[in-house]
């Protein structure tokens, strides 16, 4: 028996023993009893039928703990609202607001707004909020759903800068940007212009522009983008869940440190081709989209790229530790493992960087690496 | 991927100086048990306050010294069935031996055991309580000690209810720790009518509706129930008038006399 029931039952009761005994006081208590277990139910059913709740989300994008509004609106129908409890999924908790119990007065429009912060990237698809209306003595509860249409929030990955533990590491990276000398020779190909960086041969400078006053700038190859750095994402890993998104914050934070210095290409798991990211960020948008929504786990694809075809620098990033044989056996100038902060190296190297959660080890040349893999050996 | 979000409800923008939909806060358990220990104290009271209407000279402190017992059960009884349910037992157990001598047996009748007498005696109040004008001039003994036993009974009742049915206090134990108070109130009202008697109902269902309620409206919700109760009192006032026949459907009072001749 719903406890309305059971409270208009004993007004029921009372009153019967008041008629029985001629108990004038039990008269009051009686009604009053059956009068609230009786009329409660209707209030609130005629209450919820016009009340409705509706979400407006502001926007369909947010990163990590970052905050997102959302407008909720409640138009209430004239007989006004008792106990309202919110069950938006957006704010994931039940949300109980004070009643409005005056029928025919106040707004009919009530407004208001939730402020939600997600801590972890991802879709998330979000049901139209529903309203529980129930009476102020709690007897009655009816569950009204949503008008609005579902709505779908990509949390995108947090970027942070990177903090360079080794000086020398980061002016390192600052002349990351690709180098004439180790520019493939063949490349013939012109694919713009760029500012002169010293050290690059004198067939290669514009001297055209230099002569329309445009300053000092240097032909860029095509070959260019094979030469920069490459940042690798590998997200398999068989621990918890936490190692693969601070593997993934930290390969957006060093994309967009690299691609805001000259930039730089981002190989995702499963993808043959890195995608190039170059300093004006045209492409950063849809990459961070791509990032949050990667998959890791034991399952998750590797990695496909052959780093001996790669001339530039490579920021391996791994959700687990073990050192990536592909990693040994290329020839870059620079190699780098990134591996979440919890993950032991396998080797005794020095941390270069930390960025979200993960450090940097600097491999160093190939000769380093041939020391490295004969230790790992 | 699961995410947690951090909520909080603002007032609708270009309204900053507005308040925000107000968020109501839930009672705790342990407030929730004091509302209802002061509801039932304060219905205690008031069936006291009724049942002194019965006599000429009102045993005013055994009555309260029987629902002093009655609310000191109802609030230690949980406290130590926590601690062990033989000792909870015991204790009210107890508590009934202590109400039997606060209503007026000896206590040496209560140490040494006799029953018999006690029986006897309580027989022969109860034979001679139909004869009993009513307010009592409390002339018998044996009389007056069942007046008051009869609230001591019904206290201690509900008493012992309420302190054993604390975890879970569903709407029926509720109504069952109501009604011996109801009784109460009811019974001496039903012997002698009082002046106001719709007010009087309207005292009870105000007490009545704390106990049931009291610790089940939310802390924002309390205006509203307040006044939903306030508008279901004043319309039962209304009404109570052009329902009430001002004389029982059988005279129940007559059943007692003939068995007792």
């Amino acid at each position: 028996m719903s406890r309305a029931g059971g409270i208009a039952l004993l007004g029921a009761i009372v009153l019967v023993a008041a008629y029985v005994f001629d108990a004038s006081v039990l008269f009051v208590p009686g009604i009053a009893l059956a009068v609230v277990g009786g009329l409660m139910p209707l209030w609130i059913w005629l209450a919820a039928r016009g009340t409705t709740a509706s979400r407006v989300l502001h926007d369909d994008r947010v990163v990590e703990d970052q905050p997102i509004e959302a407008t909720i609106q409640i138009r209430r129908g004239p007989l006004g609202l008792a106990g309202v409890e919110l069950l938006d999924p957006l704010a994931r908790d039940v949300v109980t607001l004070r009643p409005w119990v005056v029928p025919l007065a106040g707004g009919r429009l009530i407004e208001a707004r939730i402020v939600a912060r997600f801590s972890r990237r991802g879709r998330h698809r979000f049901e139209p909020p529903a309203l529980a209306l129930s009476d102020p003595l709690g007897l009655v509860r009816v569950v009204r759903p949503g008008i609005s249409l579902s709505e779908e929030l990509l949390v995108l990955p947090r970027t942070e800068r990177v903090r360079w533990v080794r000086r020398d590491a980061g002016e390192r990276l600052d002349s990351l940007a690709p180098h004439a000398s180790i520019e493939s020779l063949a490349s013939t190909e012109v694919d713009g212009l760029r500012p002169y960086r010293p050290g690059t041969p004198a067939s290669r400078i514009s001297w055209t522009a230099l002569a329309r006053g445009a300053g000092l700038l240097e032909r860029r190859l095509r070959t260019d983008r094979e030469s920069g750095p490459l940042v690798v994402l590998d997200v398999r890993c068989s621990g918890p869940t936490e190692r693969v998104d601070a593997a993934v914050r930290a390969a957006a934070s060093l994309t967009l440190e690299l691609a805001r210095r000259a930039g730089c290409d981002l190989l995702l798991p499963g993808e043959r081709r890195p995608v190039h990211i170059d300093g004006e960020l045209g492409a950063w948008p849809g990459t961070h989209a791509r990032l949050a929504l990667i998959e890791g786990g034991p399952d998750a694809p590797p990695p496909s790229f052959d780093p001996r075809s790669r001339l530039g620098d490579i920021f391996y990033v791994a959700a687990e530790g073990g050192l990536p044989p592909a990693l040994l056996r290329g020839d870059q100038r620079v190699a780098v493992l990134v591996l979440p902060e919890e993950v032991a190296f396998p080797a005794r190297n020095a941390i270069s960087f930390e960025v979200s959660g993960c450090r940097g080890y600097l491999i160093g040349s190939s000769a380093g690496r041939s020391r490295i893999r004969e230790r790992a050996a | 991927m699961s995410s947690g979000a951090q909520v909080a409800l603002l007032p609708p923008r270009g309204a900053e100086r507005k308040r925000p939909p107000a968020i109501a806060r839930v009672g705790d358990a342990e407030g929730g048990m004091r509302i209802r220990l002061v509801a039932f104290a304060a219905l205690g009271f008031y069936g006291v306050l009724r049942w002194e209407t019965l006599f000429t000279r009102p045993p005013a402190a055994r009555l309260l010294g029987l629902l002093a017992l009655a609310v000191l059960l109802a609030w230690g009884g949980p406290v130590v069935a926590r601690r062990s349910r033989l000792l909870a037992a015991g204790a009210a157990v107890l508590a009934v031996l202590v109400g039997l001598a606060i209503a007026g047996i000896p206590v040496a009748w209560i140490f040494h055991a006799r029953i018999a007498v006690i029986a006897s005696g309580i027989e022969a109040g109860i034979s001679a309580l139909p004869r009993n004008p009513v307010p009592s001039p409390g002339g018998g003994r044996w009389v007056s000690l069942v007046m008051v036993l009869g609230p001591a009974i019904l206290l201690l009742d509900a008493a012992a209810l309420l302190a054993f049915a604390q975890t879970g206090m569903g709407q029926l134990r509720r109504a069952a720790v109501l009604l011996p108070l109801v009784a109460l109130i009811a019974v001496p009202t039903t012997m002698l009518r009082p002046k106001f008697a719709y007010l009087d109902g309207v005292i009870l269902f105000a007490l009545v509706a704390a106990f049931l309620w009291g610790d089940r409206v939310q802390v924002g919700h309390r205006a509203s129930a307040l006044g939903l109760c306030a508008l279901a009192a004043v319309g039962a006032m209304v009404i109570a008038p052009a329902l009430d026949p001002g004389k029982p459907l059988f005279d129940y009072r007559g059943i007692g006399v003939p068995c007792s001749r």
